[in-house]
């Protein structure tokens, strides 16, 4: 009997490592491409959610985009036109674009899409993007006329609804109430691939549209599966394991190692991703920091930051060290700005000047610094005040803990005193935005911006007095910022936008309200083993993964050793879990002859004799 | 009997619906507003933020919005997500099978071990049997969860066995004994490692509760009659020594569908605990109130079962 249970026990093992060992694989006859990301989406509503809306570019199409080096081209739009006056632009849309239900896709479409956004209130996101239109025509199927407020300089509009606004089927949307149509996921697009399946917390899968409208275009993986990790160290043994072809968020401690191996290619490229310090520089509410209001202080701070030491120790050198608060690898950054170098001696010296004592502990303290003028606001900076500040580091920049410690021993050097803690997003913008009643209530804190856009109108925007009830983090504020932020906008060229945008952020760079710790790279890595190395692209994915500058990352996207237009060809991007080295036959041996083991163990225990009787 | 029974239910409803008020204003009192979380956007307005949060009803005052939770939740209703935009027992839902399989399966297995490996222990006591069990449990419990995952995740990539997710992304599975077996390698490592985590607690504490037993006179009289020693041990020394095993057991399964954070984030398993996680950094509200919801009720319910073993089991246990 024993014998027997022993048997089944070994029978039901057996059994059960059949099961666990058979590998699964994927159809023969396709290009696959698993795609490892971090964080999930939590709906593919489009008006709504900006967490998907990456995706939205692979189902759904624009009437512009931007090519590799960001030049727009055309789209659905094959052409257009901008009247004399510069408020009236007509787009020509392609003939040939269908939907993936096999409607066409018109200028109806087209009309209906923007005059939804603009009609309905809660598609907050998109509002921005629109605000300059007053009227929509279609003269014709394949014709768009759009009448705007005033005349805006071509690179602005152009940023705007073309390239940013995903274009949907007016058949399908237009037979929902709004209320249903803003709870809605369809995800019938005219874009490159087809939206196949979102297994939630796993992964989502696309199909290659073969009917799309763009054939020179055309994506040369059949399959592409976007795989959800919520782990980064994870995600990359994944990648050296082969089960994922590719990751667009690398940390920079491991990218040595995947260097070194030939089956994996690293690829380091600018992105549009920032961190920065903002510094509490409000002067009207009711939690001034007189001190900090002293642009000749935040001038001596900013002299005792080292950010390229700061960039090597926390992000090993990936990245270029900050300064003005447009990202730095856009082409609208200022490069001409002259940045405050590094000088201990110098900082301490203008403290000294200032009116800033060094007091008993080593810490400053005000001593007859007397009126300091701010936001055009006359403000006496207490005799005695310390120089004692604390700055709130966001959670989603952890690492900067490490880099802003680095920056407390700096200015503990000339006698200003930092406590560093780490807070949550939410916490830091309550203090910051002023939803719990305390509008700009902190010294300092730290996180990030990653770049929705390339255009540099949102991130000047921080600066403005307008965006003091809205977004701005420091409280600054400047009457030439600000009229030169209303005539960027309507520039009639892009050289006098670009002189006006330069302006700005010297304005905003000299003033200090900002610390711009540095501009970071974003890494990704393939399976060299399995795809072309990719092309030159202006943009990489940032440290968030794609953008909608990088929708040609995909695009691009070739596997080794198979022909551009094959889609029955099998090729060696097909399996994924195959390609690691496959052990499994032995692990299951050596499984099974230790259960075996155990259970011949166990039966040889339950015939011993009962033993002798030995309670202590 | 029957008192007995109506009064611990009783005391467990109230108990829940104190927790839930509690959870309710606790979240609230973080600060931060749900919709700046969810829109980061320089150039939306004041005027546009005010309408999403009009839509999600933070605009009216705390108590509306707490008896409007209340209403609703007796009701069974649970809200939309802020974050997710679907009714939170949709998201909810999907989650808990997938946090099921994995804590729960690991905590059974926990249970099984840890009791083999505890009374193994006690009855060698003072051997070197004992000493390396104990050694061993000690090691589990006290080892940081997401630490030893890595290492496993570390050991486990060269040899091809699944790393991280459920199942094989974008497969089309022909049967479902695929589906079971690409579960059941994805499950392997996770599954190991929560396991391994758990089961030091049971065998810690089933050791010391039999070594308690073992000296009992009943054990002498029970070898005297010349019983083997699995006779002894199974019939007359586990079920004294199961007691204080009933507590520790009923919290665990208790807390099955809270999930286990760390295991999930490092495995990427889908469950609820990386949910929880989430909705917390992004103030969504009715999320979290879901989510706690079904924990508060597992935990009180675990609770009140593991009452009513309690006093079947030990015939003492007045029932007051």
């Amino acid at each position: 009997m024993n014998f027997s249970r022993a048997l089944a026990t070994i029978v039901v093992c057996l059994f059960m490592i059949q099961i666990i060992a058979a590998v699964p694989s994927y159809g023969q006859n396709e290009v696959t491409a698993n795609i490892g990301i971090l964080g999930e989406p939590s709906s593919f509503i489009p008006w709504t959610e900006i967490s998907t809306y990456y995706y939205f570019h692979l189902y759904y199409d624009t009437l512009i985009i931007y090519d590799k080096q960001l030049n727009p081209i055309p789209s659905l739009a094959k052409s257009w036109e901008i009247s004399s006056d510069g408020t009236t632009w007509t787009f020509h849309i392609v003939d040939n674009a269908t939907f993936q239900d096999g409607e066409k896709l018109t200028a109806k479409d087209v009309a209906f899409t923007l005059n939804f956004i603009i009609n309905t209130k809660e598609v907050a996101k998109f509002h921005p993007y629109l605000a300059m239109i007053t009227s929509i025509e279609t003269p014709d199927d394949y014709t768009v006329v759009v009448h705007t407020d005033k005349a805006y300089a071509p690179s602005y509009l152009i940023s705007q609804f073309p390239t940013y606004i995903p274009i949907v089927p007016e058949h399908i949307w237009s037979t929902m109430s709004p209320a249903d149509a803003l709870k809605s996921e369809n995800k019938i697009g005219s874009g490159s691939y087809k939206f196949v399946e979102w297994k939630k917390g796993q992964y989502i899968k696309f199909e290659r549209n073969n009917d799309w409208f763009a054939a020179s275009r055309m994506p040369k993986v059949d399959t592409l599966i976007f795989v959800y990790f919520s782990n980064r160290e994870t995600m990359i043994q994944a990648l050296i394991s082969g089960q994922i072809d590719m990751v667009t968020t690398v940390p920079p401690e491991v990218v040595r190692d995947l260097m070194s191996r030939n089956d994996i290619r690293v690829v380091i490229q600018p992105s549009l991703y920032l961190n920065e310090m903002a510094i509490n520089v409000y002067a009207e509410g009711k939690h001034v920091r007189p001190a900090l209001l002293d642009e000749r202080l935040r001038v001596a701070l900013s002299h005792a930051v080292d950010k390229q030491q700061m960039l090597d120790l926390v992000h090993l050198g990936y990245g270029t060290p900050g300064d003005s608060i447009v990202h730095g690898p856009s082409p609208w950054h200022n490069a001409n700005l002259k940045t405050f170098d590094f000088n201990l001696t110098l900082a301490s010296q203008m403290l000294d000047e200032a009116g800033y004592k060094m007091g008993p502990d080593g810490i400053r303290v005000a001593k007859g610094v007397g009126k300091v003028v701010a936001n055009g606001v006359d403000v006496v900076v207490p005799d005695g005040t310390k120089l004692d500040f604390t700055v709130l580091v966001c959670t989603d920049v952890a690492k900067e803990e490490r880099s802003t410690e680095l920056i407390k021993g700096w200015w503990r050097q000339i006698g200003v005193n930092l406590n560093v803690k780490l807070t949550d997003g939410g916490t830091i913008g309550a203090l910051n935005y002023g939803d719990d009643g305390k509008l700009f209530d902190f010294d300092m804190f730290v996180w990030s911006w990653s770049g929705g856009e390339v255009d540099p109108t949102s991130m000047l925007y921080l600066l403005t007095s307008d965006s003091i009830s809205g977004w701005s983090e420091t409280g600054w504020h400047n009457d030439e910022y600000d009229s030169l932020f209303k005539q960027q906008a309507t520039a009639a060229t892009d050289a006098q936008r670009k002189a006006m945008v330069d302006r700005m952020q010297e304005l905003g760079y000299y003033a200090s309200p900002y610390i711009v710790y540095y501009y970071l790279d974003g890494i990704s890595a393939y399976r060299a083993d399995r795809w072309q190395p990719p092309a030159d692209f202006r943009f990489g994915p940032g440290a968030y993964g794609f953008n909608i500058y990088n929708q040609w990352v995909i695009w691009d996207l070739t596997p080794l050793s198979t022909q551009p237009t094959a889609t029955s060809a099998t090729t060696s991007a097909t399996t994924s879990e195959t390609a690691a080295p496959d052990n499994t036959p032995w692990i299951v041996a050596g499984v099974a002859i230790l259960i075996a083991v155990v259970a011949i163990a166990a039966v040889a225990v339950r015939r011993k004799k009962p033993s002798g009787v030995s309670v202590p | 009997m029957k008192e007995y029974v109506v009064k611990r239910a009783a005391r467990a409803v109230l108990t829940v619906f104190i927790i839930l008020t509690i959870d309710f204003f606790l979240f609230r009192i973080l600060p931060g507003d749900p919709v700046r979380l969810l829109i980061r956007d320089p150039r939306v307005t004041p005027e546009t933020l005010k309408v999403l949060q009009a839509s999600f009803g933070l605009d009216k005052p705390l108590i509306v919005q707490y008896l409007l939770f209340l209403a609703n939740t007796l009701q069974g209703n649970l809200a939309f997500s802020f974050g997710y935009s679907r009714p939170v027992s949709e998201i909810l839902g999907e989650r808990l099978l997938n946090t099921v399989l994995l804590v729960g399966g690991s905590t059974l297995f926990a249970i099984l071990f840890g009791m083999i490996i505890g009374a193994v222990a006690a009855w060698k006591r003072g051997t070197k049997i004992d000493i390396g069990s104990v050694t061993f449990s000690l090691l589990m419990w006290s080892a940081p969860t997401f630490w030893l995952a890595m290492i496993m995740v570390i050991a486990a990539a060269p040899l091809g066995l699944p790393v991280a997710g459920m199942m094989t992304p974008g497969i089309d599975y022909s049967n479902s004994f695929e589906w079971i077996s690409d579960v059941s390698r994805h499950l392997l490592l996770p599954m190991i490692t929560y396991t391994l985590i758990m089961l030091g607690e049971f065998a810690l504490i089933l050791r010391n509760a039999l070594i308690d037993v073992l000296t009992e006179d009943y054990i002498l009289t029970a070898r005297a009659k010349g019983l083997t020693d699995g006779q002894v041990l199974k019939d007359h020394a586990l079920g004294n020594a199961m007691l204080p095993m009933i507590t520790i057991i009923a919290i665990n399964l208790g807390i099955v569908v809270a999930g286990a954070i760390q295991t999930e984030i490092v495995f990427s398993w889908p469950g609820v605990g990386k949910l929880i996680y989430d909705a917390i950094l992004r103030r969504d509200y009715p999320l979290l109130q879901g989510a706690f919801i079904v924990l508060t009720i597992a935990v009180v319910g675990a609770n009140f079962l593991a009452d009513l073993t309690y006093a079947y089991l030990d015939p003492r246990i007045k029932y007051t």
